[in-house]
């Protein structure tokens, strides 16, 4: 090395300065460059070692030296080891109270060439190397700073400021080399506290409650917080670049567009919505989106809140409200709630009253417990209802509290559904109605109670209908017997179909009336005789039922009988009729007419009948005069004049006289003329009445006079009306054309100038009868004028007319009836002969009480009493047994309870000699009028019959036996072949005994008692098959025991196994357990069973083996055992299932047809049934149907 | 009687079962009973001398089918059938199939003890006969090809040179073919051979040779 040329130098310093800095950014790690730039340094100082370093400061402020190069530590052992020791940091030295400190402390240049005495040196560490000299040189930074220093050490000479001052370039390059490590270094710590910061705001982001989704323009998902991922269950990366749409179900394009329009004038909006996991399910969501924009673009940020728990809490919340509103509306009304799926009921705090139940569960069990029973299955239907149909409804039933009460209760229900329209809930409300419903029990008892008095009130009670014709809608017993129309002919029927057209006019006009003017009206003495007969007289009171608007609505009548009272009553109407004579006296005129001054008074009264008063007319005769009708006025004068020329004590004259209103009055004029002292005419009194209604009615009497006449003449009966005595006043058309006389001629005369049957004394005997007010009715022969007679039936019946008393009567012409009369009785002389003289029934009558009455003539022959011994006996204790005595009597009081006969029966009855006869019974109840009824007995001895039905059981017993021996027959083969297997066994036991025997029994006991056993068994067998054939084959009379059709089954079976077995058939039973008895012939039943057995097998002959298979099967049906033999062969085709049953017919080539018609007697003589059922599956099955045996034991 | 001739007794009747078993080994058989058919036939010997002692009518399979099966395996066994009752047909079809006898029942129990003895007789018989057959189809299966090719020219009893030129091979070979031939099939000449193979049942032999045995034994057909 040389000494550093001073022209030179900066040149080449300025190189290498440049060099460095190329290599300073170039290199990735700068320490290359600052080795490079001491080696630089030290070289050119010509020093013999130094270091660059940086200047720092701890986080406490002190600053210190981080050195990254040094010289001579590579190469001098010495210094390496130093460096070890004293920078166990790295390349760290805090250590400034040296010469390199004092660069540092001071900023300024430091130059030692002593340096062991220099005061600023602290002295160097033990190993460092022998310092012989030193050059500090600060290192400055852009804004003048210190960033570091370069340390030197012993140049040959020693340093100087020149050189320090030449060495300045590097210095500053170096200078800017520190400060752009420390801007990066800078750079870098901020990067790691933003990338902090991030990380903290993402967890902040991850963790807020709230589903973050940063989205861009297209709603496209930029980011999401770890929140979004976790409630749509999708991975953050899976997120990225999804579209609103894909995860929100309810969103919609033009919402998005009408949401992104909104958001671009700077909005924040709220939405709801649902969003879709990545399941598929779904949650309400609550969303708010706000834009932002991030890189000059536009973005959203959505907030998505999962508000399920608040939508549920919502959807409560209504529930309780509309809860809340049930309850609400019906006041003092308990609602309920029924869960549907829990089962849970809930009760409002009314409810608890209402039901009775202070500790109701809140189950529906518990509900159920409350009903009364009777409830319980209506009210479950009604509910099902309810759900089924899913109106709202209401129903009504009892509960029975916890205090034992019955309420009433009504409830009205809705159905709550869930979104898929199951019903989830039931809620309704609840009332206690009981009150009510004893006010309504109350109303119908007082309702009935009324009804009752309507009904049985003696007086005759019925109601029109106005509106539909005056129709009878009530009628009640009284109005029965009265009117003698029995309710069920009246009721909807008027007065016109029962009484004459005029009467019926005659009330419906009343009726019309009553209803109109809304007021009662009476009618007395109304007679009414619809259906002929007597008439009864009635007072009749006719009113309007009104409405609840008070309209009238319909018409009420009460009508009594008043036919006995009317005698006196009508005495007494005439001495009422006489008083109001004389309380009208107030309406008569007086006139007093002054012969001699020819001056005549009349009285204020006699005005005012003319319509005057006071002055208004004069008293003179003219003023009389003047206003009498002329046409009346000549005949009234006359009277006049005649009246005083006679001297009559009574003056009476009728004429009109003119009114002031100008209309004609009736006058009648009475009066007597008055005598003076020498007994000549003085003057007249009398008195005007008026008589203008009188006279009216006398008109319309008149009118209605010719009417009834011709009414009266048209009678198919002849009517006459006879005075007291009898005479005859009247008569009509009729009487005339029926006794063949004129209407004149009939008239006066006495009723024996027609009546042959008659006599005077009679007449008489009638005439009493008819004053004391009865009516008479009897039959007699009426004698035409021409001689001839005829039957007549006469009803007489007295009335009173202007206090006189006449009789009506009624005259029918009974030719007709006597004539029928006569038939019947000539027919029943018949039958009575025809009774009396039947020889093959015989005929009882009798009294309830037994009493014989009639005894024909077959009885005698039958029972061996004649009619003299019979009549009069007690039937029961004649012809009964003793112990059948009670019975007997007990069908008679029945039948006489009834009214019923007995049904006809078998009787086994007692003849006179002791002997018994059977008889089949039939009874007649024959009802009596006013009497008990009579018992007819019509008895046919069936003694005969009876031989014959036991001889036909004989016969049918010894086919049944012949059947079966038939069966056994027909089982030979199979039988000696099932013989054959015990006998077969036995030889071969038997031969091996022998051989033991034979080889000595030594060692062999055993074996040989084993065989003898053997051989006793198989024998036993044999012994066992036979009985069973013995029994099967014997002739027993049929006996009924109990029998276990189980057993008879199974015994059945075993009779025909070999065969079965041999045909490989197969049995399968399915007999039910503990089957109850029944009452039964074994060897019958046993044969029917054995019989359908095979059958069944002959069937299954033609199929394969492995649907050889009869299964036979027992149940119990209720009342009855049913046992089957289904096989599933050939079946049975549609038209042989009609003859089945008949004897000889049958569809096999070698079958007799006689099987099953046995076995059809059999069952019906068990009485049960037997049917044939083709099988679906194919085959047939036979079905036996047997009544289950009440008694045990013998029958 | 050897240890291998035993009686199998089926019956479904149990009785009859114990009774004839009871019989029989009295007289010094060996008895197997079984109450069927099935289980019988599961249990029977393919491989040895015996007769079966059978009922006819048996629920599911009876008498006449268990002897169609014992046939069918190619059973030794020899049949006796016993039955309750036997229509004609049935008892001509037991017999033409080689049933032993068919006996009635109740029998006499000598009658059976005789069938019993003819049927073991005659089932050793043709165990015997199938023994040697199977030893002779033994020795026909160790020959190699080209010894199977030689001897079927020597069974047409053509010479050695013919029988060389024939399949082009050099006297020498063939004559050391031959007397392999005749070493393995444990024979001394050529006729013995033929007789040997004629005395097979010629169904059992191998397709190829039967037609040439034919051939040998009867060379005008």
């Amino acid at each position: 090395m040389s000494v550093i040329d001073a022209g030179q130098e900066p040149v080449d310093l300025l190189a290498a300065v440049v060099a460095i800095q190329r290599q300073f950014i170039a290199e990735s790690e700068p320490q290359q460059a600052f080795e490079h730039a001491l080696g630089l340094i030290v070289e050119r100082s010509r020093s013999e070692f130094g270091f660059i370093g940086e200047v720092l400061s701890t986080q406490r402020g002190e600053l210190f030296l981080k050195v990254y190069a040094t010289s001579g530590v590579t190469t001098n052992e010495s210094f390496r080891k130093f460096y070890e020791k004293n920078a166990p940091d790295g390349m760290e030295f805090h250590q400034l109270d040296n010469l390199f400190g004092a660069v540092i402390r001071t900023n300024k240049v430091v130059i030692s060439n002593s340096p062991a005495k220099d005061p600023r040196s602290g002295g160097l560490p033990p190993g460092h190397p022998p310092l012989k000299s030193f050059l500090g040189l600060p290192i400055f930074g852009g804004k003048g700073e210190l960033v570091g220093m370069a340390g030197l050490a012993n140049r040959r000479g020693g340093y100087d400021d020149a050189l320090a001052a030449r060495l300045q370039p590097l210095c500053d390059a170096l200078g800017v080399m520190i400060f752009s490590i420390q801007r990066d270094r800078r750079r870098r710590e901020s990067e790691a506290a933003l990338r902090a910061n991030e990380a903290r705001l993402r967890i902040f982001a991850d963790h807020v409650t709230d589903g973050l989704f940063l989205q861009d323009a297209e709603t496209r998902v930029v980011d999401v917080n770890q929140r979004a991922c976790e409630s749509l269950g999708y991975t953050r990366d899976e997120m990225i670049g999804m579209r609103r749409a894909d995860f929100d179900s309810e969103i919609t394009d033009v919402e998005i567009n009408a949401y992104a329009a909104q958001l671009a004038t700077g909005e924040t909006i709220a939405f709801d919505s649902r969003h879709r996991r990545k399941d598929g399910s779904e949650f309400p969501v609550e969303i708010r989106v706000s834009p932002l924009w991030i890189d000059g673009k536009p973005h959203t940020l959505a907030l998505a809140c999962d508000i399920t728990e608040r939508k549920r809490a919502e959807a409560k919340l209504q529930e309780s409200e509309e809860r809340l509103e049930l309850a609400l509306t019906a006041s003092r009304t308990g609602v309920w709630e029924w869960d549907i799926g829990t089962n849970a009921v809930f009760w409002s705090p009314e409810c608890y009253d209402i039901y009775g139940n202070k500790s109701f569960d809140g189950q529906a069990e518990s509900f159920r417990q409350m009903l009364h029973p009777d409830d319980l299955e209506p009210l479950g239907e009604t509910v099902q209802r309810t759900l089924d149909e899913g109106t709202i409804n209401s129903w009504e039933f009892r509960v029975i509290g916890s205090d034992r009460q019955v309420r009433w209760i009504a409830n009205c229900a809705a159905v709550r559904r869930d979104e898929l329209g199951r019903a989830i809930k039931l809620i309704g409300t609840a009332r206690d109605i009981t009150e009510q419903k004893l006010a309504e029990d109350a109303l119908r008892q007082s309702t009935l109670l009324l009804e009752n008095v309507v009904e049985n009130i003696p007086l005759a009670v019925f109601v029109k209908d106005p509106q539909d014709d005056f129709r009878i809608r009530l009628w009640n017993k009284a109005a029965e017997s009265i009117f003698g129309i029995a309710r069920e002919e009246m009721v909807g029927r008027n007065a016109h179909d029962y009484w004459p057209k005029e009467q019926a006019d005659l009330y419906q006009s009343v009726d019309q009336k009553v209803m109109k003017e809304g007021v009662f009206q009476d009618i007395a003495e109304e007679p009414s005789n619809p259906h002929g007969g007597n008439s009864v007289f009635l007072r009749t009171r006719k009113m309007p039922l009104f409405d609840r608007n008070g309209k009238p609505t319909l018409l009420l009548a009460i009508c009594e009988d008043i036919t006995a009272r009317n005698r006196s009553e009508a005495a007494l109407r005439e001495a009422q009729r006489r008083l109001e004579f004389t309380l009208q006296g107030a309406d008569v005129g007086l006139w007093d007419w002054n012969l001699v001054t020819n001056e005549v008074v009349f009285s204020e009264e006699w005005k005012s009948q003319l319509g005057y008063h006071g002055d208004e007319i004069a008293n003179s005769n003219v003023d009389w005069e003047s206003r009498v009708h002329p046409d009346d006025l000549p005949r009234a004068l006359t009277n006049v004049e005649n009246a005083i020329e006679r001297r009559t004590a009574e003056y009476r004259s009728e004429f009109r006289m003119r009114h002031k209103d100008g209309s004609w009055r009736w006058i009648l004029s009475r009066g007597s003329v008055i005598d003076d002292a020498h007994g000549k005419p003085a003057g007249m009194l009398g008195v005007h009445i008026d008589i203008t209604d009188r006279k009216r009615a006398e008109e319309a009497l008149q009118a209605s006079e010719s009417r009834y006449r011709s009414f009266v003449d048209h009678a198919t009966d002849a009517l006459f009306l006879q005075d007291h005595t009898g005479r005859v006043v009247d008569v009509n058309e009729q009487a005339c054309v029926s006794l063949g006389y004129d209407r004149d001629e009939l008239i006066g005369m006495m009723p024996v100038e027609f009546d042959s049957d008659v006599t005077p004394e009679y007449t008489e005997r009638v005439l009493q009868r008819l004053e004391t007010g009865e009516t008479v009715a009897f039959d007699s022969r009426h004698r035409r004028q021409d001689g001839s007679t005829f039957p007549v039936e006469v009803r007489l019946r007295p009335f009173r007319m202007n206090d006189e008393r006449f009789h009506i009567g009624l005259v029918r012409d009974i030719t007709e009836r006597k004539r029928a009369e006569q038939a019947l009785r000539e027919s029943e002389a018949r039958l009575r002969t025809l009774l009396e003289n039947i020889d093959r029934v015989a005929v009882q009558a009798y009294e309830p009480d037994g009493t014989i009455t009639f005894w024909n003539r077959a009885s005698e022959l039958f029972y061996g009493y004649s009619a003299e011994q019979a009549l009069g006996r007690d039937l029961v204790e004649l012809l009964y047994a003793k112990h059948t005595h009670e019975q007997e009597r007990r069908i008679m009081s029945e039948a006489l309870r009834t009214g019923k006969p007995p049904g006809a029966e078998e009787m086994e009855l007692v003849r006179h000699d002791g002997s018994k006869i059977t008889v089949l019974t039939s009874r007649v109840v024959h009802p009596r009028a006013g009497k008990q009824p009579e018992f007819f007995c019509f008895d046919v001895d069936i003694t005969d019959r009876k031989r014959a039905e036991e001889e036909l059981t004989l016969r049918q017993a010894e086919l049944l036996h012949a059947s079966r021996l038939s069966t056994v027959g027909q089982m030979v083969a199979e039988i000696s072949h099932e013989v054959a297997q015990p006998l077969n066994a036995i030889g071969n036991f038997a031969a091996a005994s022998e051989r033991i025997l034979e080889t000595g029994v030594d060692g062999q006991m055993s074996t040989l008692c084993e065989y003898v056993r053997a051989i006793l068994d198989q024998n036993q067998r044999c012994i066992t098959i036979l009985d069973r054939l013995r029994d099967f084959s014997r002739r027993a009379p049929a006996s009924r025991t109990s029998c276990d059709i189980g057993r008879l089954l199974h015994d059945s079976v075993d009779l025909v196994s070999l065969e079965l077995r041999r045909n490989q058939v197969r049995i399968q039973f399915e007999l039910a357990d503990k089957l109850p008895p029944v009452s039964g012939d074994r060897i019958q039943l046993q044969q029917v069973i054995v019989n359908l057995l095979t059958n069944a097998r002959d069937a299954l002959l033609e199929q394969p083996d492995d649907r050889r298979t009869i299964t036979v099967r027992a149940f119990a049906a209720p009342d009855a055992i049913v046992f089957e033999v289904e096989d599933h062969g050939t079946g049975l085709a549609g038209d042989v299932t009609v003859h089945l049953f008949d004897p000889f017919f049958t569809t096999k080539r070698h079958g007799m047809g006689i099987g099953l018609s046995i076995c059809q007697s059999i069952v019906k003589d068990h009485s049960g049934r037997i049917e044939a059922i083709s099988n679906p599956s194919g085959g047939a099955t036979f079905r036996v149907r047997l009544p289950i045996s009440r008694k045990k034991g013998h029958d | 009687m050897t240890e291998n001739t035993t009686v199998y007794v089926v019956d479904d009747d149990e009785a009859v079962l114990l009774s004839v078993q009871a019989m029989l080994s009295q007289h010094g058989y060996l008895c197997r009973c079984y109450l069927s058919a099935e289980e019988f036939l599961r249990d029977a010997p393919r491989d040895s001398p015996g007769c079966v002692i059978t009922d006819l009518q048996m629920p599911e399979v009876s008498g006449v089918e268990l002897q169609q099966r014992l046939l069918a395996s190619q059973s030794p066994l020899s049949v006796v059938v016993v039955t309750g009752v036997a229509d004609v047909p049935t008892t001509v079809a037991l017999m033409e199939r080689g049933a032993v006898t068919l006996l009635e029942k109740p029998y006499n129990h000598d009658d059976l003890v005789r069938a019993v003895e003819r049927g073991l007789a005659a089932s050793r018989e043709r165990w015997l006969k199938r023994r040697d057959e199977q030893s002779v189809l033994d020795r026909l299966a160790s020959l190699t090809e080209d010894e199977r090719r030689v001897m079927e020219c020597m069974l047409t009893g053509q010479p050695n040179k013919a029988v060389a030129h024939r399949l082009e091979l050099s006297m020498r070979t063939v004559d050391r073919r031959r007397q392999a031939v005749l070493e393995k099939m444990g024979v001394r000449t050529a006729p013995e051979l033929a007789l040997l193979l004629g005395a097979t049942r010629l169904s059992q032999l191998p397709s190829g040779i039967s037609a040439n045995v034919n051939q040998a034994e009867n060379p005008d057909i």
